[in-house]
């Protein structure tokens, strides 16, 4: 019961976040130099398109019976037409939706299981070299630019050794997994340098902690001590850092999916900057904040169930 | 046995915060001396000579424009760094402000002010500066702008923090007792808590700050297309991989080191800090 | 245990699934994916002389009464032959037997009144055929019209796009659905247009000559020349139409593509806006083509691989003409007028250019870093072709980089008086106007070349635009696609013809 009106509390929370986002990209477009309705119609629109659109968007209405309209047209899943496609901009997105969240899964498995490797490894080697080693990486790690890390990438293994392909997103489920994995090994440098350490200093604490002293007295060893008892209780704290890494993971894709031509929501939003199509550019923005917050509550029902120490206050 | 752990723990973490600071101190010596260090100008073309391999004359070689690379690395450095330490310090600036503010004043503009925080950092920080940029419209100054303007949360929530904590501190609690109005108790007391926090974090954030302006010098919605900027010579020497390799990676290695050294930098004095505060 | 190794069979066996249904029908003909670098946002007749990509589409479904072909005759195409009357007023046009639109109607000589009555009307290129007076049709294969002057350009003029054959009535549509889906008579119609996506043609099945070899051809907008490659050398693009030239050596050199280079008189240029300062002094701007290297800009922009051009009007549509003044680099020349200007000391200015083109890229680098040696400051602003297009009809411009690819220079010149002079408004576009008239006039060939060649001098010397260079048009192609020729002067690719093997 007190988890439900924590859980309730946070939905409530992410609803009046998801709406300061939303005033926010309309403050913004009403900022836009030439006006939201040039914005919309794109640079080519002629006057009297714009004053008709300015008319059917209320402008000479008053601002709030502007935003009202605005968020009357989000509740219906309205976003607008973009400039680029000619299409509303939610087809659009839909489109291109899919390859992001492949690229996301497959970066979340890589660097599930780097991150727990590396983690492990350093943690049972504490103090050595390889601890040493494995904690100045994601020193090196984070101060990459992603862009790089994938030049670096497809420099070696698409043109020296032409193993992966150097770019494009490739139909069917090998060619698909061939296309994504330089892609996603790109991403998952930056996650796994943020969450080793993380998980790193919760197994420590962990492996030292009573809960894993009692069991290991128990006679508990090896795989079913580390996988039972030690890593759960390790990756909660590691866990809360992944909604972190989604913000850093979209932000991520936005450049790798320039730098590898994939056709998913990070190149729309390059494309529609680029091309100056501004309901596209506040579509897809509007839609990595509902991605992150659902991450965001997603993490936080996993705790909650995870930890039993969690709850309100 | 604890205690020489902890002694030669200690000076291996003066060592990074050495190395750290030297490594910074290197690139803020090349970024101010450049135009005498430098070879040749950035700008200074000479298509005959394109894509040359480095030699005496050209330590990098040329790039496709016949443009000395080293030259072109260094200038380059002076623009990364102005505009990510400007950015950053304006983060630091405006965030920290707003942050004290929150915490102080608590109550209904506290509940604001986080929920704004909340906004900005929902949306990844590259998009944010996007739909800033078609607001504010390119340029030095914009990038500085929509960069603080998408950073500045991070700060805002550490001021808050160290705000929220001292208010519970005994000596915060004496010194009002003892009747020291609100802005001494302030001054005195949490900002340099806040101050010395921040430049720790700062120093992380530059790296963020510069990876930020790489990165759109790359997607090309930064500065001008000549413009040495690091980002912008990784995508123009992309063309070139296949034989010109180090157009891409040289720059890249700028970038990497630059940030090695400030997360050593910033690593460093998070050890002092902690030490020094016993916490 | 079992039950995992019975995972893993299925998961490969789905995957093995999913591949081979990848594999197509080898007896079928093939379809054709061309990925180009811009998309085609109207194929309204008017307007699509300001995009390539429009325009070429466009002569795929429809054809005219006579067209120029790839060595710069002019053929027949819908017409089966003309007279003209000994006056040269009255032009009598029989119409070939059996063309059909599409839709499967036939044409009859209504249709082409109604296209030429329509054309009159384009507001960009109307003016062409304004010197038409009227237009009947006596019967069915027969169409008169008459001029108010002779007119040497007539035919050249029939066989633009404007006055490519449509139904009359539009086949009964309203006109902006008929634009969305044009119906001709030429061998391609449209199955499919997804805006931004891509836009898919099929072989026209009333086509009155060979039914192209291809089962479709899809055309695909991809801005980024590296992207393009790319999709080339994976499978998913068949030809690509613009190679970046750092990449030419590698496509020549790999066994599985190919390259194919067609001269075309196209012109790259910098047009400048006359209407203010710092270029509404003719000092500055002779200043400026003075001081720009255009050696230096064929080599960085295309390898080496083209030639400067003097104008707008690139040499291959002058029969290889270049005007004196500024061609050659002259710094000291640039130093005097800049002198005698009202800036002496210099200024500062700023470039529009399409930030996509890798091309314009380059050259604006190079014209940065040439007009610097002068104490000229260009700052560059890299945008998107739409929007340059869109600022040179407002004000708020100073200099932008265009191209024009020719097809007849009397053409692009109407096109130049109806922009105002590409949006510079210089002082010269009257002048323009006079010649192009006289030149319509001049029905000797060489006289007309040499009107055409004093215009283009008198241009040059005052300096609104400002030739840069002319590339050659590259297209890099799979090993399996034969017979690719141009199909006219520009470059198209006659894609009636294009067989994959």
């Amino acid at each position: 019961m007190r988890r439900a009106r924590y859980l309730a509390r946070r939905v409530a929370g992410v609803l009046v976040t998801l709406w300061g986002v939303s005033l926010l990209l309309f403050v913004l477009l009403q900022l836009q130099p030439g006006g939201p309705a040039e914005a919309m119609l794109g640079i080519t629109a002629t006057p009297s398109q714009i004053a008709a659109l300015n008319r059917e968007l209320g402008h000479d209405r008053p601002l709030p019976a502007r935003y009202l309209h605005y968020v009357a047209g989000l509740a219906h899943g309205d976003l607008g037409e973009s400039v680029i496609f000619g299409r509303p901009v939610t087809e659009v997105i839909a489109a291109a939706l899919p390859t992001t969240l492949k690229l996301g899964a497959y970066v979340l498995l890589l660097s599930g299981i780097a991150t727990v490797s590396l983690a492990t490894l350093a943690a049972s080697r504490r103090g050595g070299p390889v601890d040493h080693v494995i904690r100045v990486l994601p020193m090196v790690g984070l101060g990459m630019p992603s862009f790089w890390i994938a030049v670096v990438l497809l420099f070696l293994f698409a043109l020296r050794l032409p193993v992966f392909p150097a770019g494009g997103l490739q139909p069917g489920l090998v060619g698909g997994l061939r296309s994504l994995f330089l892609p996603a090994v790109t991403l998952s440098v930056v996650v796994s340098a943020i969450l080793v350490r993380s998980l790193r200093r919760g197994l420590i604490d962990t492996m030292e902690s009573d809960h894993v002293t009692a069991a290991r007295a128990r006679g508990l060893t090896g795989a079913r001590l580390l996988l039972g008892h030690v890593l759960p209780n390790a990756a909660i704290p590691t866990l809360t850092l992944l909604s972190l890494v989604s913000a850093s993971l979209l932000g991520g894709a936005v450049v790798v999916e320039s730098v590898f031509a994939l056709p998913g929501i990070g190149q729309l939003l390059v494309d529609g900057f680029r091309r100056h199509d501004v309901p596209l550019v506040m579509g897809v923005a509007l839609l990595t904040a509902v991605l992150v917050m659902t991450v965001n509550l997603l993490m936080d029902v996993v705790h909650a169930l995870l930890d039993p120490r969690v709850g309100p206050r | 046995m604890s205690d020489i752990a902890t002694v030669r723990r200690r000076r291996v973490r003066s060592t990074g915060l050495l190395i750290g600071v030297a490594i910074v101190g290197g690139y803020l010596l090349a970024a101010l001396f450049a135009p005498w260090i430098a070879p040749a100008g950035p700008h200074e073309l000479n298509v005959a000579d394109a894509l040359a391999r480095p030699s005496a004359e050209h330590p990098l070689g040329t790039d496709d424009l016949g443009r000395d690379v080293l030259s072109r690395l260094l200038y380059a450095a002076r623009v990364d760094l102005a505009l990510g330490v400007a950015a950053a310090v304006t983060a630091y600036v405006l965030g920290t402000m707003v942050g004290l503010v929150s915490g102080y004043a608590g109550g209904w503009l506290d509940l604001v002010l986080t929920r704004v925080m909340d906004v900005v950092q929902t949306m990844p920080v590259i998009v944010t500066i996007m739909i800033l940029l078609l607001v504010i419209g390119r340029g030095p100054v914009g990038i500085v702008v929509a960069l603080a303007l998408a950073g500045w949360v991070g700060y805002a929530r550490l001021a808050r923090g160290t705000v929220l904590a001292a208010r519970n501190l005994d000596y915060v609690a004496a010194a009002r007792l003892a009747g020291l109005g609100h802005r001494r108790v302030l001054l005195r007391h949490v900002l340099p808590n806040v101050w010395t926090h921040g430049v720790v974090f700062l120093a992380s954030d530059i790296v963020a700050s510069v990876g930020a302006i790489a990165t759109m010098g790359y997607l090309g919605i930064g500065l001008e297309v000549s413009a040495p900027e690091w980002g912008r010579m990784i995508s123009a020497g992309q063309a070139f991989l296949a034989t010109n390799w180090w157009l891409s990676v040289a720059p890249g290695l700028a970038i990497v080191v630059l940030g090695l050294g400030l997360a050593l930098v910033s690593d460093g004095l998070t050890d002092r800090l902690t030490d020094r505060l016993g916490r | 245990m079992r039950r995992a190794w019975a995972g893993v069979a299925i998961l490969l066996s789905a995957a093995a699934m999913v591949s081979c249904s990848e594999v197509p029908d080898a007896a079928a003909p093939a379809g054709l994916v061309v990925a180009r670098a811009a998309d085609v946002t109207t194929l309204d007749s008017d307007a699509i002389s300001t995009s390539k990509e429009g325009s070429e589409t466009y002569g795929l479904i429809a054809e005219p009464l006579y067209t120029i072909d790839a060595k710069g005759a002019l053929r027949p195409l819908v017409a089966e032959s003309h007279t003209v009357s000994v006056d040269q007023l009255t032009w009598t046009f029989v119409l070939r037997q059996g063309v059909r639109f599409s839709t499967g109607v036939r044409v009859t000589a209504a249709d082409v009144k109604f296209t030429v009555e329509h054309a009159r009307r384009g507001p960009l290129q109307g003016e062409l055929y304004r010197g038409i007076t009227s237009i009947e049709a006596p019967d069915d294969r027969t169409v008169v019209l008459r001029t108010a002057e002779p007119d040497s350009a007539l035919l050249a003029n029939l066989a633009g796009y404007p006055a490519a054959i449509i139904p009359e009535d539009f086949g009964g549509m309203d006109e902006p659905a008929f634009w969305r889906d044009p119906i001709g008579t030429g061998p391609f119609m449209i199955d499919q247009w997804e805006q931004g996506r891509q836009l898919r043609l099929v072989p026209n099945p009333h086509f009155r000559g060979a039914k192209p070899a291809l089962a479709s051809l899809t055309f695909r907008p991809v801005p980024d020349a590296q992207t393009r490659m790319l999709q080339l050398r994976s499978g998913q693009a068949d030809i690509v139409d613009g190679v970046p030239y750092a990449q030419v050596d590698a496509v020549r050199s790999d066994s599985a593509l190919r390259l194919v280079e067609l001269a075309t008189p196209t012109a790259v240029f910098l047009t400048l806006n006359t209407a203010k300062p710092p270029f509404d002094d003719q000092h500055a701007r002779r200043a400026v083509s003075l001081a720009i290297d255009r050696q230096q800009l064929v080599r960085a922009t295309l390898l080496g691989r083209g030639r400067p051009a003097g104008s707008f009007l690139a040499a291959t549509a002058l029969g290889g003409y270049l005007p004196e003044f500024g061609v050659a680099r002259d710094l000291d020349a640039a130093r005097d007028e800049l002198a005698r200007s009202s800036s002496p000391g210099g200024f500062s200015f700023e470039i529009m250019y399409d930030a996509a083109n890798a091309q314009f890229g380059t050259a604006v680098q190079v014209i940065q870093a040439n007009l610097a040696e002068l104490g000229i400051t260009a700052t560059l602003n890299g945008t998107d072709r739409n929007a340059v297009l869109a600022t040179f009809a407002t004000p708020n411009w100073t200099a932008g980089v265009a191209e024009i690819t020719t097809g007849d220079v009397g053409y692009v010149l109407q096109f130049y008086t109806a922009t105002n002079g590409f949006g510079s408004g210089s002082a010269l576009v009257s002048e323009v106007s006079k010649r192009w008239r006289e030149s319509k006039l001049e029905f000797d060939e060489s006289g007309r070349l040499t009107i055409y060649r004093d215009l283009v001098a008198l241009i040059a010397d005052d300096a609104p635009q400002v030739g840069l260079y002319s590339p050659p048009r590259l297209y890099a192609t799979s090993a399996r696609v034969r017979s690719v020729e141009p199909v006219d002067p520009t470059g198209a690719l006659d894609f009636s013809k294009i067989v994959v093997t």
